[in-house]
């Protein structure tokens, strides 16, 4: 039997706690690489470290409230740790890093403990031994370089006790994370103006953070004729090193002691539910003094919360039930103009025609209000990547920047949990394959290190994310001949292709697996399931390569998954819904003039042979010619542009994307469906996947 | 032990399906059709806001096509935790058959696979509803479907050509599909 660990929280809490925890082990570990990436940047290292000590500091309070006390002193610990990289006891080399990383990782165990509620077995303590021991030798050390130590050899007690006030000032520090600590200090005997000294040197405290109480106190100090040890309780930020050096900088110092001083918790925390919450900032103090200290950390204490946590599935249901909102309106709509034109115009029908364009009003700003919630930015995702990158890099032998741009744009969080898989795909494969090794880039003149570029940004509706290496990229004749070895195309099919055509062949299911793609062109692992995941969100993924510069990948995303805007368009006696974000421009096809080249339809358009796809022939549907005027919809899927033959345009229409039965697998051009306005059922055009397959099809010289 | 069945027809042959799978039976609407899809593979259509995809027996069965009349039907059968439309010619009744008048195999089949059929019923003719068939018999033959084998294909012929995945439906667990499919075996 294993034992069954123990923790202060209920089942309903555990999704919020794995969030906060998840948010600042996230926190330390982005904050770690930071470090690591600027370590010779000393004010980008301290921000980062600022970060990484908070996210610590928070979540040492949470492992401590659900109980879990080895997981709370391993993050004391590493939060010591980088309090020592702050104060610059501890340098931030590659190992040590790794060892927080390692230790970072650790806690993600610990934190599953309180999940699982099983022992994980990780020896903690001897974890957070190995830790001290480091900080201890690393503070010897630095104490040791910094000078000698002045001792003190007085009386080490406390001279007064601490006002309420004091106390709750005190206690309010503790809990931003500061430190407390009890500074006995005497100027030499015989100095000239040991007072002066005094005062000097409680003001070299000041500027470390903030005095809670003093003895002899400031004023006393200036009219004050003999001389008296001075008694300090400081609140900062810092540790004891780094007070020791202020100290050691005043001259005519007999000797000095920093000792760690402990509030009575039980008595404060009594206080504090009584009181009122203090004000932190020393009053009737001189303009430059108050200026000095760093701002202590603002208290929110009685600050209003303005942000609810909201269940993703209550979120998502809460968006289906606009889809539905969205159809119906579009349902009223057809209701009233069939009312119209039954019975003309009346009150009844402009009633209802005035009721209806309020009620589309509310239910755009509704779908506007509940896309709004849904949105995040794809920070969240991005974050996870740099240790990633890291990772793969350091197993790779190989040296990587990595570079994140447009962290901030937003997009549908159903969207950003379903593309997390096919961009770890595509960041392994830059780092692994895409890149060359040092040497190797040494010798072609290429920069030692390599940049790996991932990018977020809206375009045209659309989230474009690009994953781009300057490594040695693609080369077509070899990804012909290995798609030709793998049976996928004839010789003299692979020989047709262009150079982009050829690479995009690999997106091709069994073109990547076995050792067979590493070996010869050094990509594509899985790259086909990046293809049809990216396909089943209704994106699509496409690489531009030049062999010695680099690949680019760029995906293209929807905004939104739930409601797509499109054109519908009458094809046969069936309506298809055409995404509006790939399409161009529509024309009626009796103002252009249909040529033959080389025995296939085009027209004329923008200055180029536009290829035309009749989507009738394509889809294979025998009926006659639909509804409507004959027109091409001009799509685009990166540099093709294709003309689709449709029988007649019906209008614009925000459709509520349905998905398909599981029964209906991957259909050749099309992404899903959905139902319309009348309750009739339409299919959705896969722009870039027809664009694909017409071009496949042209090859074999069949429907263009 | 009794059992009951929804009978339909389709080229004038009765077939029967565990009333257990059957989920509703709908009118025939207005269907989308899938394009690459297999022949037998009818469309799609709307069932309260949902997406139904259609199959058409008659041409699962190798009977001639037929354009649709006042009777068609869809019964929306719900096999393994997937909903299916299945249009038939007409639905006429649900009867309930005991397992004695149940035979594993029949004799003679004309026109449906037998890998298709988990039984023959052999089943008293009701006089109202007799109209237009042979009056010879005593006893009419109701087909039993093996719901199972008519919605997965392996029939390469309907594939050619098209990524067509029913063979991809999720495990037809023998436990999900109730009865009908698995009690009969001889």
């Amino acid at each position: 039997m294993r034992d069954i660990l123990k923790f202060d929280i209920e089942d309903n809490e555990i999704e919020i706690f794995l969030q906060d925890v998840n948010e600042h082990l996230e926190a330390m570990e982005s904050g770690l690489l930071r470090l690591e990436q600027d370590g010779g940047e000393p004010a980008e290292s301290q921000e980062s470290l600022q970060t990484a000590f908070r996210a610590a500091h928070t979540l040492k309070a949470i492992a401590a409230a659900v109980g879990h006390p080895r997981m709370a002193e391993l993050t004391h610990t590493i939060e010591n740790t980088f309090e020592a990289l702050r104060e610059g006891w501890l340098r931030p080399t590659a190992a040590l890093i790794d060892e927080l990383l390692a230790a970072v990782d650790t806690l993600r165990v610990l934190r599953d403990e309180v999940v699982t509620r099983e022992p994980s077995g990780i020896d903690v303590p001897a974890l957070i031994h190995w830790l001290q021991e480091m900080l201890s030798e690393a503070m010897d050390v630095s104490t040791a370089a910094a000078g000698p130590q002045l001792a003190w050899n007085g009386d080490l007690s406390s001279v007064i006790a601490l006002s309420e006030e004091q106390l709750l000032r005190a206690q309010a520090y503790v809990e931003q994370g500061w430190h407390l600590w009890e500074i006995h200090l005497a100027a030499k005997p015989g100095a000239f103006a040991p007072l002066a000294r005094l005062l000097q040197a409680s003001m070299a405290l000041m500027e470390l953070g903030e005095i809670i109480v003093q003895n002899p106190a400031q004023a006393d100090l200036l009219n004050k004729e003999e001389t008296v040890p001075l008694w300090v309780i400081l609140a900062t930020d810092t540790y004891a090193p780094t007070v020791e050096a202020q100290l050691r900088d005043i001259t005519d110092i007999d000797g000095f002691s920093v000792q760690p001083y402990t509030l009575n918790v039980s008595e404060a925390a009594v206080l504090s539910e009584v009181a009122e919450p203090v004000s932190l900032t020393e009053p009737g103090l001189p303009e430059e003094l108050t200026a000095a200290p760093p701002a202590p950390p603002t208290i929110t204490g009685l600050g209003r919360e303005k942000t609810v946590r909201i269940d993703v599935e209550r979120l998502d249901a809460l968006m289906n039930l606009v889809g539905e909102l969205v159809t119906g309106r579009t349902r009223l709509a057809q209701v009233e103009t069939m009312l119209r034109n039954q019975y003309g115009k009346g009150t009844m029908t402009t009633a209802l025609s005035e009721l209806n364009s309020d009620l589309g009003r509310v239910v755009d700003q509704l779908q506007e209000e509940v896309m709004q919630a849904r949105m995040v930015p794809i920070a969240q995702l991005f974050s996870k990547f740099p240790r990633l990158i890291r990772d793969v890099a350091r197993t790779a032998h190989k040296e990587v920047d990595f570079v994140i741009e447009g962290e901030a744009t937003e997009l549908d969080r159903a969207v950003i949990e379903l593309i997390g898989d096919p961009l770890v795909h595509l960041l392994r494969n830059a780092v692994d394959h895409g890149l060359e090794s040092t040497q190797v880039r040494t010798a072609m003149g290429k920069a030692a290190r390599g940049t790996v570029r991932l990018s977020a940004a809206h375009e045209e509706g659309n989230v474009v994310i690009t994953v781009q290496d300057d490594g040695r990229g693609i080369d077509p004749a070899h990804v012909r001949q290995a798609a030709v070895q793998r049976g996928l195309l004839s010789e003299d099919a692979a020989a047709k292709l262009d150079a982009h055509e050829a690479t995009a062949l690999i997106f091709e299911p069994n073109f990547s697996t076995a050792d067979h793609v590493t070996e010869v062109s050094g990509r594509g692992v899985g790259l086909d399931v990046v293809r049809t995941n990216v396909k089943r969100l209704g994106g699509a993924v496409t690489v531009d390569s030049t062999i010695g510069q680099g690949s680019t990948f760029r995906l293209s995303l929807p905004l939104t998954l739930a409601i797509l805007q499109t054109m519908l368009v009458n094809v046969g006696a069936e309506v298809y819904a055409i995404p509006l974000t790939g399409i161009i421009e529509s024309l009626y096809l009796a103002d252009w003039k249909v040529s033959r080249v080389r025995g296939k339809s085009v027209i004329y358009w923008r200055g180029q042979a536009l290829p035309l796809l009749p989507l009738q022939d394509f889809f294979a549907h025998e009926d006659g010619a639909g509804e409507g005027k004959p027109a091409v919809v001009v799509v685009a899927w990166g540099k093709q542009r294709v003309g689709l033959r449709v029988d007649g345009l019906i209008g614009k229409e925000e459709i509520v994307i349905k998905s398909m039965s599981p029964l209906v697998g991957n259909v050749p051009g099309i992404s899903g469906c959905t139902i319309l306005g009348d309750g009739r059922v339409a299919l959705i055009v896969d722009v870039p996947g027809l664009i694909g397959a017409a071009l496949q099809a042209r090859r074999q010289g069949e429907v263009l | 032990m009794d059992r009951q069945f929804v009978i339909f027809t389709l080229a004038d042959e009765s077939f029967g399906v565990a009333i257990a799978l059957v989920e509703r039976i709908i009118e025939l609407r207005s269907v989308a059709r899938v394009p690459f899809a297999p022949d037998f593979f009818h469309g799609v259509v709307n069932l309260d806001d949902r997406v139904l995809p259609v199959l058409d027996l008659r041409k699962r069965f190798g009977f001639p096509a037929q354009p649709p009349t006042r009777e068609t039907r869809l019964l929306v059968v719900a096999v393994a935790g997937v909903r299916v439309g299945m249009r038939v010619d007409r639905v006429t009744q649900v009867l309930t058959v005991s397992d004695a008048d149940i035979e594993p195999l029949p004799p003679i089949v004309a026109t449906v696979h037998s890998h298709f059929i988990t039984g023959i019923a052999k089943v008293a003719r009701t006089a109202p509803e007799s109209e237009g068939m042979a009056q010879a018999e005593e006893r009419r033959l109701i087909i039993l479907l093996n719901l199972r084998k008519v919605l997965s294909t392996d029939e390469k012929a309907a594939l050619q050509g098209w990524d067509y995945t029913l063979a991809d439906v999720p495990e037809w667990a023998e436990d999900a599909a109730p009865e009908m499919l698995t009690d009969l075996k001889v």
